[in-house]
């Protein structure tokens, strides 16, 4: 048999049985579409988590005070330099009079350090470099990386750096922060397994209800591929029409947990994550749905080919 | 044609179903299978069609022995052999014209060779005004001519018939016993496996009587009752 013919009457095949089993393919595509609403929960909690990591990562810097008179180019030689460490993601130039500026405004109600100002009448400050990692977790390899640049081991020029005060709250926001990542992948695998078996089952059932049918075409010689493709192509629909009924149920939904989530997790929008992120959410869910689906069929149906 | 060579079956190392059978049976011939409920009978039609192997001895089908085919050849196998059950086994989810054009699609036949063989088969069975019809909207008559239609659709070298005309009534046992007779003629082997008879006696075919998982009696020519064992 041409490969052509075989593969249309397999879908033919596949089709029709969704079709005319309308209570059994209703069942199935409700169950798979919870299972993906459910992995799409766990999308959303990794991105509420890390955003809220992210948020609180984002709050801590490292920063090198110069003395006053340290002459701009060698602060921007450093900055330079600084910026090719792999692990940094930002550096920004502080100059002395924007150093002063801050500190005024910062100040600005506090008539003793304002008198006190007046009296020096000169800028007292330095400029300074802030520094921030792609993750927090790499500070110290960026300060390590940066106290064997000569300007800095050059005490004319560093007042002081800040790494060392703040060691204690990157420490612990590290900890935190993969302790939190850690239970948040922990509920992540564990709901996703449920989900699998879940889908596993309704397959097995959908089949179960089928497996005189089976036995019949076993007994009249049709071939696996016969037998198990028309499963797989239902396997596939089930997938497909879930993916798309999770992808539309998420609108409201994500509307919905918005507002709730704008307060809670610090200004995140969820509706705008799921918005931005839609063809990411589109190739997981559906990937997932449609493999689910396909290996699922190919595992229940097995037991039922040996006969 | 078929050949069993010393088969036996053996269930649970206690519960012997069959018992060192030899037969031989050549093409073209009508074969009644008979013998009490529990004879074997039904064992012997499995094992011919590899839904069970022997725990001894072996089949032979045009010279293969059927019970060394890889799983992958079973199907072929399969293919060139026609069966109808007691219990119909129809796909409930499929029309009547659909049963039947199943068994084609099976062995590759092209769209066109289907359109055209599928409504001959159902008129030679009188089905073919109740083409679209769902299995459970058929008689018991009707849906054993559904599988039988669907058994010969495909021209087989051999049609098992197990106990077709079990649950029908008069007429439809008739009408059911003249088709096999025409497939029959047509030079399909045809194996009956049957309790009726009144059938039996009529065909005045080769009569296999199996009790106690052992062949007793093989005639050519045979009636349900051998006259010896008759005691009416």
């Amino acid at each position: 048999m041409s490969l052509g013919l075989d593969l249309k009457r397999i879908f033919r095949e596949g089709l029709i049985t969704f079709w005319r089993n309308k209570v059994v393919s209703f069942s199935s595509v409700l169950v798979m579409t919870l299972s993906l609403l459910v992995l799409s929960s766990l999308l959303f909690i990794n991105g509420v988590v890390n955003f809220s990591l992210n948020q609180l990562q984002d709050r801590v810097d490292i920063n090198i005070y110069f003395f006053p008179d340290t002459p701009v180019s060698e602060i921007k030689d450093l900055e330079e330099k600084i910026l090719l460490i792999p692990e940094v993601r930002d550096v920004s130039y502080i100059s002395k009079e924007k150093a002063f500026i801050d500190f005024q405004s910062r100040h600005s109600d506090d008539d003793l350090i304002k008198r006190s100002l007046e009296e020096l009448g000169d800028n007292p400050l330095g400029a300074s470099l802030n520094i921030r990692a792609k993750e927090s977790t790499q500070y110290e390899a960026i300060i390590t990386a940066i106290e064997t640049e000569p300007v800095v081991s050059n005490s004319e020029f560093v007042e002081r750096t800040n790494y060392h005060d703040n060691k204690k709250i990157i420490d612990r926001l590290n900890q935190f922060s993969s302790v939190v990542r850690g239970i948040a992948y922990a509920v992540i695998l564990f709901l996703s397994i449920v989900s699998v078996l879940v889908v596993l089952s309704t397959m097995r059932i959908a089949i179960y209800s089928a497996k005189d049918d089976i036995v019949v075409k076993r007994l009249v010689g049709a071939e696996h591929r016969y037998i198990r493709g028309p499963f797989t192509v239902i396997g596939v629909l089930y997938g497909i029409i879930a993916t798309i009924i999770t992808l539309i149920i998420l609108f409201p939904i994500t509307s919905w947990l918005s507002g709730i989530t704008m307060t809670f997790f610090g200004g995140m929008s969820i509706k705008n994550y799921f918005i931005n992120n839609i063809i990411q959410f589109s190739i997981i869910i559906g990937g997932a749905g449609i493999l689910l689906g396909f290996f699922s069929s190919i595992l229940a149906i097995r037991k039922y080919l040996r006969v | 044609m078929i050949e069993f060579e010393n088969v036996s079956k053996i269930y649970q190392q206690r519960n012997t179903s069959l018992r060192n059978i030899n037969l031989s049976i050549d093409n073209g011939e009508f074969i009644s299978l008979i013998g009490p409920s529990g004879a074997g009978k039904t064992t012997l039609l499995k094992i011919l069609l590899t839904e069970e192997s022997p725990s001894e001895g072996s089949v032979h089908f045009d010279g293969i022995n059927i019970h060394n085919l890889r799983q992958a050849d079973i199907p072929k196998y399969r293919q060139r052999i026609g069966v109808v059950f007691q219990d119909f086994k129809l796909l409930e989810d499929k029309t009547v014209y659909e049963n039947v054009s199943f068994a084609m699609e099976m062995i590759g036949k092209r769209d066109a060779e289907i359109r055209a063989d599928v409504p001959h088969a159902l008129n030679l069975v009188g089905l073919d005004d109740k083409m679209f019809y769902f299995p459970s909207e058929l008689s018991g008559g009707e849906q054993q001519r559904l599988a039988i239609a669907r058994a010969i659709i495909n021209q087989p070298d051999l049609l098992i018939a197990d106990e077709p005309t079990g649950s029908l009534d008069p007429s439809s046992v008739h009408l059911i016993i003249n088709i096999l007779k025409k497939i029959n003629e047509l030079g399909t082997t045809v194996i009956l496996s049957t309790h009726n008879s009144s059938v039996v006696d009529e065909l005045k075919k080769r009569v296999i009587h199996i009790d106690n998982g052992k062949i007793i009696r093989d005639d050519k020519e045979g009636k349900y009752h051998h006259n010896s064992i008759n005691k009416k």
